[in-house]
């Protein structure tokens, strides 16, 4: 499954880019009209206008607003499509931490964040660049077709000078891009490795090496720089000059100067407002070169947002039908880069509480979650007495209780149906009242019926694993995997749920990863993996 | 210890730049004169001849052009160099400034991380730091850009003054006042309205790893479509916060637009003198504008510039530490666990064994300077370990840690860490020793193989041992190895100890040992066991 980042549906705030366009025009008409009153020493016809320009200028702040504005709801709504084919991804890929690293959710949270410019400024205003040009060339053409004729004219160097500028900018990037990525990660690298190099005495050389690096830094990215900048002062010079060109020609035309013939004869209102729009028509590719950092930013975080979602589990096989016990056999989990667990073998059958221990980091875990389908099984295989399965395929008989539980915004019984959403109301009771949540449901007026708020939910460490056992209850699934179920908890509601599970493992095949003396003590068999 | 604060930093290492920056301030100063003589210019040019063309064929023959239609099109060439200088030369300025600032933060960075008062490694705090200084950047530039404004300003208000005073104070009022108005509504809205959108883009991230944490339950449950649904929930009241900062930043940007427009509006009302120079004030008026957009960018973007300082503050604060002496004896160590008192002669050989969660690890990081959390009392030579401090201790120890913290960069950046001045002959000794050898050997780049962030290119098992060759370098008088053998197949790891155990009879240097395999354990003569219960505070 490729992620596949939509582009649609983001006209709106072009639109609006381009109404800025127009907007100019206003401004320039009501200037061009006042400045007539002016000369014609009207009185009262000047404060109009100025009245009329104000009211332009007004509408003109109000469009660019709304077309910013535009532009982050669009982007919002790209975003919210990206992530709902990322968040999935996220929580099905495969790692060998249960956390997510902070680099998964800087792409998850900062990178996603990071496409609002793209989408939001960037992309509308790429748009906008390429027919509001052309529309205030047709505005001006209504005054003055020569000054329209004169403002397309500049375009052909125009082109040619970014061509080259640009085609120019592109290979000195290039020709840096390696060198600069290195270097510039150094600085941030070399902070997120101080332990180890204050623990060598090694400060002294890497912050000689750190000067070194940033200075070459700098060196290189003005080398780019002197480059890039030439496509940006390709546009302010043709941005100036055209003015420049339509304020010479229309003076020259009233003056009636002109060497050569035209076909229009002008008068002041007219070519005011030709040489007021003048400087609007390079407006949006000025526009567009200043948002390109948004560009690069916004590029960036798609490959980072693609590169994450390639790594996503293939779909797992066919479902097996129930099973009541697990054998593992030799398994081996590669995550690759040299990072494998095992190789292990292990069985947990119906009626046994199974303590599987190690030291931190050797891979339990890792086991569990291979089991669901959440760790890639490199060798050796699953198997359920004599079926063979595939990771993940039976997880319809697994239930699971971990030391981080699921909440989502619901009553504690929504959260409990989880497991089941068939189940009716006196199932869901039941399995709440054997998995010891009697107490706090008789202590909250609401009952089962109380509501959770998934971030502070009012619920204790040792309630949130009961609620979980709860799940597994109502499920009836027969083969449960516990992940460290007592961490973190006092001894006393520890040792309750112990109790519990050495109840439940009358009935059901129980695998628990974990450090706890007392659960390992209780367990019926020890697992050690190394 | 120096304290000093980051602007003292950041004016010392601009220092050098001084003159990059004035040339920058006297480009961005050019470019507001020239964009406003341009249109003010353009404007008087236009109205006058239409004056002039009305008036008959022999005014407009009098009627003096060729000085303004040149001073047009040099004003266009002008605005351009301009601003190609004043972008070019304060980029200039702002890399150069912020090279050597990195090189000064590092440094402090370093101490503040040693002393203990702060915690800046680690991916996030890294990355935070590093885009803190990003930030900086724009400390830098926006002085140009501030400079360019008031000369806008001041240069509108003096082409104003020229058609009356009523004029003149309309530009000067309008377009000061939102020069006042974007810095006043930029500091006012905008620090509330970015909390709120760091708040929710944790509580995002947050949950994420929450879910996350519970990904088997997930799927077991096959839960996923409603908990990406609820995080989709909590990723919208993000997006709800970053709607509401760009809103607030939008209408901010649109103060000098529509500032200019009224300027430009009074001014050709009010003007006298006639039409030519209210045209030229009128104008003037509306290209002010521009400069004032710059001044207004940068204010907006003064809240985080700002907010990053004073993190920055916090580092440069810490000082550089003094110097500590090296002492030239090999101190023995004392242990005292809760079962009985251990005390190391230099150059013994000792493993530490107990169950886990009973403080090895903790142990190591603590002889190493890295931590003071160890639940047991150790003392080096006369004085308890804890008191020493990182700058003494790490003369007695090197620590080859269980997850091995490679920088990024080749393998003899890595091994050059462990020590100043390590010729090529000891590195391969090193190298050999830690079995990795034939493997650098057979690389493209061999020593120079570059290994990316965190050794990433490596295996684990080669992370390992290169993080080991790394701790033989050091050659301090007592090795700490954290499960120097995880991960690797058992003839690698016979072949491990053997060659260890050539080191160390060569080299006479303690070692203390944490392992759960049978095989580094043979390296040791003694085994110090600590009992469990130690849980971390």
């Amino acid at each position: 499954m490729t992620l596949t980042i939509p582009r649609r549906g983001t006209f709106a705030p072009s639109l609006w880019w381009i109404f800025d366009a127009a907007a100019a025009a206003l401004f320039a008409a009501a200037l061009a009209l006042s400045l007539k009153a002016v000369l014609a020493a009207y009185t009262y016809w000047p404060v109009v206008g100025a009245a009329a320009m104000i009211a332009a200028v007004l509408i003109r702040s109000a469009v660019q607003a709304r077309a910013e504005v535009a532009g982050v709801t669009a982007a919002n709504r790209a975003k919210s499509r990206v992530r709902a084919a990322l968040f999935p991804q996220l929580l099905h890929s495969r790692r060998s931490a249960r956390r997510l690293l902070g680099e998964e959710l800087a792409v998850a949270v900062d990178q996603v964040s990071a496409l609002t410019g793209y989408y939001g400024r960037f992309e509308p205003i790429k748009r906008a660049a390429a027919i509001a040009p052309l529309v205030i060339a047709a505005l001006v053409a209504l005054a003055s077709p020569v000054s329209a004729a004169i403002l397309i004219a500049t375009l052909i160097p125009f082109a040619l000078g970014m061509a080259l500028a640009g085609g120019a900018a592109r290979r000195a990037a290039d020709a840096q891009v390696a060198a600069l990525a290195r270097l510039s990660g150094l600085f941030v690298d070399r902070v997120r490795s101080l332990p180890i190099i204050l623990a060598f005495g090694a400060e002294d050389r890497v912050t000689r090496q750190v000067e070194t690096a940033t200075g070459e830094v700098a060196d290189r990215t003005y080398a780019v720089l002197k480059i890039a900048f030439l496509s940006s002062g390709t546009i302010e010079f043709f941005s100036a000059i055209s003015v420049a060109l339509v304020a010479v020609y229309c003076g020259f035309n009233l003056l009636g100067l002109l060497p050569f013939p035209v076909p229009e004869h002008l008068d002041l209102p007219r070519a005011f407002f030709a040489l007021a729009l003048a400087p609007e028509f390079y407006l949006p590719l000025r526009r567009l070169a200043a948002a390109y950092h948004e560009k690069q930013l916004g590029e960036a975080a798609e490959t980072a947002i693609r590169e994450r979602a390639v790594q996503a589990p293939p779909e797992p096989a066919r479902r097996v039908g129930p099973i009541a016990s697990i054998e593992i056999e030799d398994g081996v989990i590669d995550y690759g880069a040299g990072r494998k667990v095992g190789p292990f073998s292990l069985s947990v059958a119906s009626g046994e509480l199974v303590a599987l221990t190690g030291p931190t980091g050797s891979g339990k875990s890792s086991l569990l979650q291979m089991i669901v389908g959440l760790a890639p099984l490199s060798e050796g295989g699953l198997s359920a007495g004599r079926e063979a399965f595939l990771p993940g395929a039976a997880n319809a008989a697994i239930g699971w209780a971990g030391q981080h539980v699921v909440l989502l915004p619901g009553t504690i019984a929504d959260n409990i149906a989880l497991a089941d959403p068939n189940e009716g109301r006196a199932a869901i009771e039941a399995a709440a009242h054997r998995a010891g949540l009697g107490a706090l449901i008789a202590t909250r007026p609401a009952g089962l019926d109380t509501w959770i708020d998934p971030r502070g939910s009012g619920l204790s460490g040792g309630e949130r694993r009961r609620l979980a056992l709860a799940r597994v209850l109502l499920s009836r699934r027969p083969v449960l995997l516990l992940d460290e179920p007592t961490a973190d908890l006092d001894a006393a509601t520890a040792a309750s749920i112990i109790t519990l599970l050495q109840t439940l493992s009358r009935s059901h095949a129980i695998l628990a990863a974990t450090h706890d003396p007392a659960l390992i003590a209780a367990a019926t068999r020890t697992v050690a993996i190394a | 210890m120096s304290e000093v604060n980051l602007s003292a930093l950041l004016t010392a290492s601009a220092a050098p730049w001084r003159r990059t920056r004035r040339l920058a301030l006297l480009s961005g100063i050019l470019v507001a004169v020239a964009t406003i003589a341009l249109l003010a210019l353009s404007g008087w040019f236009i109205t006058a001849a239409a004056i002039a063309g009305v008036a008959g064929p022999t005014a407009a023959r009098g009627f003096n052009y060729l000085v303004p239609a040149a001073t047009i099109r040099l004003l266009a060439i002008l605005r351009t160099a301009g601003r190609y200088f004043e972008r070019l030369l304060s980029h200039q300025a702002a890399l150069g400034t912020l090279a050597s600032l990195r090189t000064t933060l590092f440094a402090r960075a370093a101490a503040a991380e040693a002393s203990g008062r702060l915690r800046l490694s680690g991916g996030e705090g890294a990355s935070l730091l590093g885009r803190d200084v990003d930030q900086l950047e724009d400390r830098v530039i926006r002085g140009p850009q501030i400079a360019g404004a008031f000369a806008g300003l001041l240069f509108a208000v003096f082409l104003a003054a020229v058609t009356g005073i009523i004029p003149a104070l309309c530009v000067v009022l309008c377009l000061a006042g939102a020069c006042v108005m974007t810095s006043w509504l930029a500091r006012r809205m905008l620090p509330d309205l970015a909390q709120c959108e760091a708040a929710a883009s944790n509580d995002l991230k947050v949950a994420l790893a929450e879910y996350a944490a519970a990904a088997g339950e997930i799927a077991v449950y096959d839960l996923t479509a409603r908990v990406s649904a609820e995080l989709e929930q909590v990723a919208a009241r993000h997006d709800d916060a970053q709607f509401r900062l760009a809103r607030a930043e939008a209408a901010i940007a649109t103060i000098p637009t529509a500032a200019a427009g009224i300027a430009c509006a009074l001014a050709l009302a009010t003007a006298h003198g006639g039409a030519a120079l209210a045209a030229m004030a009128a104008l003037a008026a509306i290209a002010a504008g521009e400069s004032i957009a710059g001044y207004a960018r940068a204010q907006i973007r003064a809240p985080s510039v700002d907010e990053a300082s004073a993190r920055l503050d916090k580092i440069a604060a810490v000082g550089l530490p003094d110097p500590v002496s090296a002492s030239p004896a090999v101190p023995g160590l004392t242990i005292i666990t809760s079962v009985g008192t251990h005390r190391l002669m230099p150059g013994a050989r000792v493993a530490i064994a107990g169950p886990s969660g009973c403080g090895k690890t903790r142990l190591l990081g603590t002889l190493a300077g890295l931590r003071t959390d160890a639940p047991q009392e150790i003392i080096v030579g006369e004085r308890a370990a804890s008191e020493m401090g990182l700058y003494r201790l790490r003369q007695q120890f090197a620590l080859v840690p269980q997850d091995p913290m490679l920088i990024a960069g080749t393998i003899l950046d890595n091994l050059r860490l462990a020590r100043a001045g390590i010729g090529e002959d000891e590195i391969w000794e090193a190298l050999s020793t830690a079995c990795l050898d034939q493997e650098v050997r057979a690389l493209p780049d061999r020593l120079d193989q570059w290994i990316g962030e965190d050794g990433a290119q490596l295996s684990g098992g080669q992370r390992k041992r290169l993080a080991m060759a790394r701790g033989l370098l050091a050659a301090r008088p007592w090795l700490l190895l954290d499960e120097p053998s995880e991960g690797l197949d058992a003839n690698t790891e016979a072949k491990l100890v053997a060659r260890l155990r050539d080191w160390f009879d060569r080299s006479g240097q303690g070692l203390l040992l944490v392992s759960h395999r049978a095989a580094p354990l043979s390296l040791c003569d003694k085994t110090i066991g600590l009992a469990g219960d130690h849980p971390r505070k």
